[in-house]
C-alpha cells in the first residue's frame, strides 16, 4: 500500500470479512464514514458489520469486551485517542483481568487515534499510549508509515489480548515512507518477529546517536535525519518499535548496546513516559550511555500554534538537541 | 416445582453463607466476601431457567449464591475463597472474580452490565435462542455504564435479561437519600425498556415473572428489565455491622424471608430432615476443602 490509509483501510476490510468481526464506532456509518473517513464505504460493504454507536465509550467498549469473551471479534473504535480515558475501566478491570483470570482468550482491538500538532487543543491532540503500557494482557500496538498499519491491525486482532492499536492523526494523511522520494537514501530493516523493531539509517554510516521512538512521530523524524544527513553530514539511525507493550527491551537492548548517544523521542508527556521505561531498562541492564528523553512538556496541549509548540516536542529543537551533543560529544 | 428442592436449594446458599461468615470472623479465610443472606431467591430461581451451557450470566460481587447454583458444587466456591486449586478460578479470584462454563462475575460495580450486553449482541449474531443475563444491585443503577448498556440494549435489541436486586442500600447508603426514588422503575422506563417488579417473598411470584422474562427474551432476541426488590440480612462486606439498617425494616423482611414463605408449603418434618441435610453437606464442603 502507499498510504497509511491505504493500508489501513485494506487491514480493516481483511477483517471485516470474518464474519465474527464486527466494527463499532461513532459516526462510522454511511455517510459520515468515520471522522477521519477510515471506514468510508464499509457499513455498506459489510452490510450489519459497521456500526454508529451512541456516545457511550464506556459503554460500547464494555460491549467489545463482552462481545470477545462470547468468541467474537470486535473492533472498537474512539474518535480521539484523549476519549479512551473513558474506557480505561473496561480494558483495565475487566478484559485483562478475563484473560488470566477467566483463562480466555480475547480478540479485541481498540482503534485509539492519538496526536497533536493540529491544533485541536487540551482534549483532542494528546498521545496517551502510556496510560496502558506495561500492564498485564493489555498490548499497545502502534503502526507508523515504517509499520504498515493494515498488516499490524490484522496481527493485533490475533493476539488473544484486548489491544489497544494507538494510530496517529497525522500518518492518516501520509505516505508510507518507502513511497517517500527520499527513502531510497535510507537503509531499513526489521528485527524481531511479528510486531518487529524497524531500523532505519544510512548504508555504510556508523550512526552517531540512536533515536528511539513510535508512531507519529516516525515520518517528521525521518525527514530530520535526512535533513541532517544531507546538510551537516551527520548520520543518526532511528529504531521504531511497533509494540509498545509488551516491550522487547531484549531485543532493543541487542540493538543498541554498543551505542554511546541513546535519545527516546515520544509525543505524549514526560517524565514517566514510554521512553524512560525504555531507558531505565537498558540503565537496569548496565548500559553506560548519554541518554535523554525527549516527550511534552508539562503543559496542557493549547490550540495557538504558539501554545502548542510549548507543549509538543518540535522537530527543530531535536533537530539542535542532536546537533549540539553530536558537536561536543556530551 | 418441587418445593422441597427449592427449600434444599435456599438453604444450602443460606448455611454456606452463613458458615463463610464465621469462618471469616474466625479469621481464618483470607481477603473478603460480599454474602448474599436474605437474598437467595433470584439465583435459586435462575437455576431452573438459565442452561449455562449455551446462555450467558454474568453477576458482580455479591454472587456465591449464583455460584453455588450454577456449579452445584458449593467445594468450587468455598474452595476459591479458601484459595484451592480446585476453585471456580483456580484459586486467582477469590470470592468475587470467578467463572464457570458461560458464567463470569467481576468486581467492579456495574461493569457486568455493558459486557453482557455484548455478549447479548454476539448471541443476537448466532441466531440462536440462547440469551444473556446480569445479576447487579441497586448501587450499579448510578454507575454510569449500566446507564449507557439500558440504552444500548434498546438501541441494539439485545437478547438480554437484566436483574436488578435491589436490597435498599449501596453498600450503607439508603437509595432513597442518593435518588429521587426507591426503585426504579422511571428510571428504567425511560429507556423504553420492559420493566417488571416483584418483592422477594414470594417465590412463586419471583419464578414466574423471571420466568416469564427469560421466555420473552428467548423469543422476541428484545431486553426485558425484571426489579427484585429484596433485603440483606448480613453486611456489605465481612467488616460491616449494618449500623445503618433500621430494625424495623430487618423486622419486616423476617416476616417476609424468601425461605419462610417455602418452607410453609411443606411439613415441619420435612422442613427439619431439609435443615439436617444441608447443614451435613455444608459440613461436608468445608471438611472437603480444608483436607484438599
Amino acid at each position: 500500500m502507499n498510504t497509511y490509509k491505504e493500508s489501513l483501510i485494506d487491514g480493516l476490510n481483511t477483517l471485516l470479512a470474518d464474519p465474527k468481526v464486527f466494527l463499532l464506532g461513532e459516526d462510522v456509518e454511511e455517510p459520515y464514514g468515520g471522522a477521519y473517513t477510515i471506514t468510508k464505504g464499509m457499513s455498506t460493504r459489510f452490510p450489519g458489520k459497521v456500526l454508529n454507536t451512541p456516545m457511550s465509550e464506556q459503554g460500547f467498549t464494555g460491549m467489545g469486551v463482552g462481545m470477545a469473551l462470547a468468541g467474537y471479534k470486535p473492533i472498537i473504535e474512539i474518535m480521539f485517542g484523549d476519549f479512551s480515558t473513558l474506557i480505561m475501566d473496561q480494558i483495565l478491570n475487566h478484559a485483562s483481568k478475563f484473560v488470566e483470570g477467566f483463562e480466555k482468550e480475547l480478540h479485541l482491538v481498540v482503534r485509539d487515534p492519538m496526536g497533536g500538532y493540529r491544533g485541536y487543543g487540551a482534549t483532542h491532540s494528546q498521545s496517551l499510549e502510556k496510560l496502558f503500557v506495561g500492564l498485564p494482557h493489555i498490548a499497545v500496538i502502534s503502526p507508523s508509515v515504517l509499520h504498515e498499519p493494515g498488516e499490524l491491525l490484522v496481527k493485533a486482532m490475533n493476539l488473544g489480548v484486548p489491544v489497544i492499536f494507538a494510530e496517529n492523526k497525522l500518518d492518516y494523511t501520509r505516505k508510507m515512507f518507502r513511497a517517500e522520494k527520499i527513502a531510497e537514501t535510507f537503509e531499513i530493516k526489521y528485527h524481531g518477529g511479528d510486531l518487529p523493531i524497524a531500523e532505519a539509517g544510512f548504508p555504510d554510516e556508523t550512526p552517531e546517536l540512536t533515536l528511539i521512538s513510535y508512531g507519529g512521530l516516525i515520518h517528521p523524524l525521518l525527514q530530520m535525519m535526512y535533513d541532517l544527513y544531507m546538510e551537516e553530514e551527520v548520520a543518526v539511525r532511528l529504531l521504531d518499535i511497533s509494540s509498545l507493550s509488551p516491550m522487547d527491551f531484549d531485543l532493543i537492548h541487542s540493538l543498541v548496546e554498543n551505542d554511546n548517544k541513546v535519545f527516546t523521542v515520544e509525543e505524549g508527556h514526560i517524565p514517566f513516559g514510554i521512553g524512560d521505561g525504555i531507558i531505565s531498562h537498558l540503565a537496569q541492564r548496565g548500559m553506560k550511555c548519554r541518554f535523554r528523553s525527549i516527550g511534552a512538556s508539562q503543559h496542557i496541549i493549547g490550540t495557538s500554534r504558539e501554545a502548542e509548540a510549548l507543549a509538543l516536542p518540535q522537530i527543530d529543537d531535536i533537530k539542535k538537541l542532536i546537533l549540539k551533543s553530536v558537536e561536543s560529544d556530551g | 416445582m418441587d418445593n422441597k428442592e427449592v427449600l434444599q436449594k435456599m438453604l444450602l446458599i443460606r448455611r454456606m453463607e452463613q458458615k463463610i461468615e464465621s469462618l471469616f470472623s474466625q479469621g481464618l479465610l483470607r481477603g473478603t466476601t460480599h454474602c448474599c443472606i436474605g437474598e437467595e431467591a433470584v439465583p435459586v430461581a435462575l437455576s431452573y431457567l438459565i442452561d449455562i451451557e449455551k446462555d450467558y450470566l454474568c453477576s458482580g460481587h455479591r454472587a456465591h449464591g449464583l455460584s453455588m447454583m450454577v456449579t452445584g458444587k458449593p467445594e468450587m466456591l468455598l474452595g476459591e475463597i479458601m484459595g484451592k486449586p480446585f476453585g471456580m478460578a483456580k484459586g486467582l479470584g477469590g470470592s468475587q472474580h470467578v467463572y464457570y462454563k458461560n458464567y463470569f462475575t467481576n468486581g467492579i460495580t456495574g461493569g457486568m452490565v455493558p459486557v453482557s450486553a455484548g455478549i447479548a449482541f454476539a448471541l443476537k449474531h448466532d441466531g440462536t435462542d440462547a440469551i444473556a443475563t446480569v445479576v447487579f444491585g441497586d448501587g450499579a443503577m448510578n454507575e454510569g455504564y449500566v446507564l449507557e448498556s439500558l440504552n444500548l440494549a434498546k438501541a441494539y435489541r439485545l437478547p438480554m435479561l437484566l436483574i436488578l436486586e435491589n436490597n435498599g442500600y449501596a453498600m450503607s447508603t439508603p437509595i432513597e437519600t442518593v435518588n429521587p426514588y426507591s426503585v426504579f422503575e422511571d428510571r428504567v422506563k425511560g429507556f423504553d425498556l420492559p420493566y417488571h417488579r416483584v418483592q422477594a417473598d414470594n417465590f412463586d411470584n419471583l419464578f414466574s415473572t423471571l420466568q416469564n422474562a427469560v421466555n420473552a427474551v428467548r423469543t422476541e432476541r428484545e431486553p426485558q428489565f425484571v426489579e427484585v426488590v429484596t433485603h440483606r440480612f448480613c453486611g456489605h462486606s465481612k467488616s460491616d455491622k449494618r449500623a445503618y439498617i433500621p430494625r424495623e425494616r430487618d423486622d419486616y423482611w423476617h416476616e417476609h424471608d424468601c425461605l419462610k414463605q417455602v418452607a410453609e408449603k411443606l411439613t415441619p418434618q420435612e422442613v427439619e430432615q431439609i435443615e439436617a441435610q444441608v447443614q451435613q453437606r455444608v459440613e461436608q464442603v468445608y471438611q472437603y476443602c480444608l483436607n484438599n
